[in-house]
């Protein structure tokens, strides 16, 4: 059986269609993140599975069940809010056991389960302490441990990271994966950061302005996006715009590119080149056979720690290049350099679809 | 030099809130105060208070006023703020400001007339009873009270609260009761306090929707300024006092109701 199912959704909120169309099916254990900028209508559709929103139209099976009409509280999912949401009168124990007593489950049944939520979530020895006490990662710990409580069939995580500094989100987004893993519960994340979705989950739905994009594997949606939008937005690209001959030469400017992969034959193009698909060299000796090659001058050198990123600019339009820190071989802004790709790498959408 | 102007500034400023205060509670104490310093000390002022059986019913009858004027305008602003909070858009907009700005507008004598027309004629002809100055209370304080839950609801973001609560299975008499009561019940204790306060010293609207029946406090101290002004400033004392004890009862009960529950 399906752990979550939801098919054909639509919502707007007065003239606003916030989700178009939006149909998904996770299995048990999956982790599945909704991915898109503000307003595509990601958030949307978790509130909907939560039972916040009343879908237009559509359907949502919780384990084989029609939910649209069971109220939130009925719901078998946990939720965890970008804000934390804690209850700022009680303290953690009592924030965690809260699903527990309104079960009203025996005390010293809670007691244990509470103790063990704490553990699970490292924050064993905090029970006492009140939610303006802790720090945001821990409060959203907390916020964790307080949707576990009760068994829920999903999770649903709603920017549970956006709040946090940069470290601890790092640190967290780890230690919710592994957590997930551990448990085996079906969840469903929500952000706006790619990186996040790429290494939490294990598929992928691009969404934008309510619609669904792509669904796939972090690698596929990385390697292989369906559309302009996807590939900018998931990864860094430099985009070029031009013509497709054939379906085999890309015409750029004056310059001619041999490329297998496009999905124009011919006609108005656009060019998407990753920057770990270029590769820079100083002489043209060391160009391996076959490749197609740029001549450009280095405008900027960045250094991300594992990697190097250099701009460069080829007939006044800026290409990123990126190389392993350890490859970088002190190339300097004015440099005259010479950028070349395989034909294999390069992906080629047709014009009209915008990136934005 | 900036800092010691800024200091005496801030002190002129408390002296000018505490002395009208002050004056009447020192002068009610006093047996004489004809220079700058009042002389001598006496409770003569009290006991007469005490002992006379004009103003006893008049000191119970506003403390019933007021209490009562604080109830009702709990039950009736802490839901209508809660539902504004809820509304989205021009609506809400347009409730909050009446809630908030409007009933100060007006000058209580406008609204006293109002509410005299409204209580003359039938279906709520109680113009003069108890019952008519408790609602006419209850209203004047409602702006604050209003203002303040307002506040908290919006402060606690009340809507992720709640459906934070929902989702891990309460009700909305759940919800309540364990989480938004709890959290706005600071906003709802000093709304009560400024409601009681105003309740509890009230005299324009009073006097116009007050019946012989429903002397309050205030009133009888208005009648008995004219005749001896030692017995007024003694009832205006007691004002001081029965205010500020139900500011020590609020805060204790404020204290008590937003700990968790047991676990």
């Amino acid at each position: 059986m399906k752990a979550l199912v939801v098919k054909d959704l639509h919502k707007s909120f007065g003239n606003v269609r916030a989700v178009v169309g939006f149909t998904l099916e996770m299995e048990e254990g999956e982790f599945v993140t909704l991915l898109g900028p503000s307003g595509c209508g990601k958030t949307t559709v978790l509130r909907t599975v939560a039972g916040f929103e009343k879908a237009d139209k559509g359907e949502i099976y919780i384990f084989g069940k029609l939910s649209n009409d069971i109220p939130p509280e009925k719901r078998d999912v946990g939720m965890v809010f970008q804000n934390y949401a804690l209850f700022p009168n009680m303290t953690v124990a009592q924030n965690i056991a809260f699903s527990m007593m309104i079960r009203k489950e025996p005390q010293d049944k809670i007691k244990k389960r509470v103790g063990e939520l704490l553990e699970l979530v490292q924050l064993s020895g905090l029970e006492n302490r009140y939610p303006h006490q802790l720090s945001g990662g821990q409060m959203q710990r907390v916020a964790l441990a307080r949707a576990l409580a009760k068994n829920p069939k999903i999770l649903l995580l709603d920017e549970p990271l956006s709040a946090l500094d940069a470290k601890v989100r790092q640190q967290l987004r780890g230690e919710i994966r592994k957590l997930q893993m551990k448990l085996g519960i079906t969840t469903l994340f929500v952000t706006h950061d790619q990186e996040e979705a790429l290494t939490m989950s294990d598929r992928i739905v691009v969404m934008k302005d309510g619609v669904i994009q792509q669904i796939g594997s972090p690698r596929q949606i990385y390697d292989d996006p369906i559309n302009p939008f996807v590939a900018h937005f998931v990864g860094t690209s430099s985009f070029l715009e031009g013509e497709m001959l054939d379906g085999k030469i890309f015409i750029w400017k004056d310059e001619r590119f041999e490329v297998r992969k496009s999905k124009v034959k011919n006609g108005k193009a656009l060019m998407v080149l990753r920057p770990t698909h270029l590769k820079m060299v100083k002489d043209e000796e060391n160009v391996p056979d076959g490749s197609n090659v740029m001549k450009g001058r280095v405008s900027l050198v960045t250094f991300l720690g594992s990697v190097v990123r250099v701009h460069v600019m080829i007939k006044e339009e800026e290409i990123l290049v990126e190389m392993p820190s350890e490859d970088f071989w002190g190339f300097k802004e004015g440099d005259e350099v010479i950028v070349y790709f395989s034909p294999d790498f390069p992906l080629v959408f047709p014009k009209e679809q915008n990136i934005q | 030099m900036r800092e010691k102007i800024l200091k005496i500034i801030f002190w002129l400023a408390v002296l000018y809130v505490i002395v009208p205060i002050m004056m009447p509670i020192i002068y009610s104490f006093s047996e004489a105060w004809t220079g700058l310093i009042p002389k001598g000390f006496t409770l003569d002022w009290y006991k007469i208070i005490f002992s006379n059986p004009n103003y006893q019913p008049s000191l119970i009858l506003s403390l019933f006023v007021a209490s009562s004027a604080t109830l009702l305008n709990i039950v009736l602003t802490v839901p209508a703020a809660y539902a504004v909070n809820r509304l989205r858009g021009k609506l809400a907009i347009f409730l909050e400001d009446t809630f908030k700005i409007l009933p100060l507008i007006f000058p209580p004598l406008i609204v006293g007339l109002g509410l005299l027309q409204a209580f003359t004629s039938p279906p709520l002809a109680i113009s003069g009873t108890t019952t008519a100055v408790i609602i006419a209370h209850a209203l004047l304080g409602l702006p604050f009270m209003f203002r303040n839950v307002y506040a908290s609801l919006k402060t606690i973001d009340e809507r992720t609260l709640s459906e934070a609560a929902s989702s891990l299975g309460a009700n909305l008499w759940q919800r309540m009761r364990y989480v938004i009561i709890p959290n706005i019940i600071p906003g709802i204790l000093s709304g009560s306090l400024l409601v009681f306060a105003i309740s509890f010293g009230e005299f324009e609207v009073t006097s116009m929707v007050a019946g012989f029946g429903s002397q309050t406090l205030p009133l009888i101290l208005f009648q008995e300024m004219r005749n001896n002004f030692r017995i007024a400033s003694a009832i205006t004392a007691i004002l001081v006092y029965v205010s500020l004890t139900a500011f020590m009862i609020i805060v204790y009960i404020g204290s008590k109701v937003q700990k968790g529950y047991k676990v």
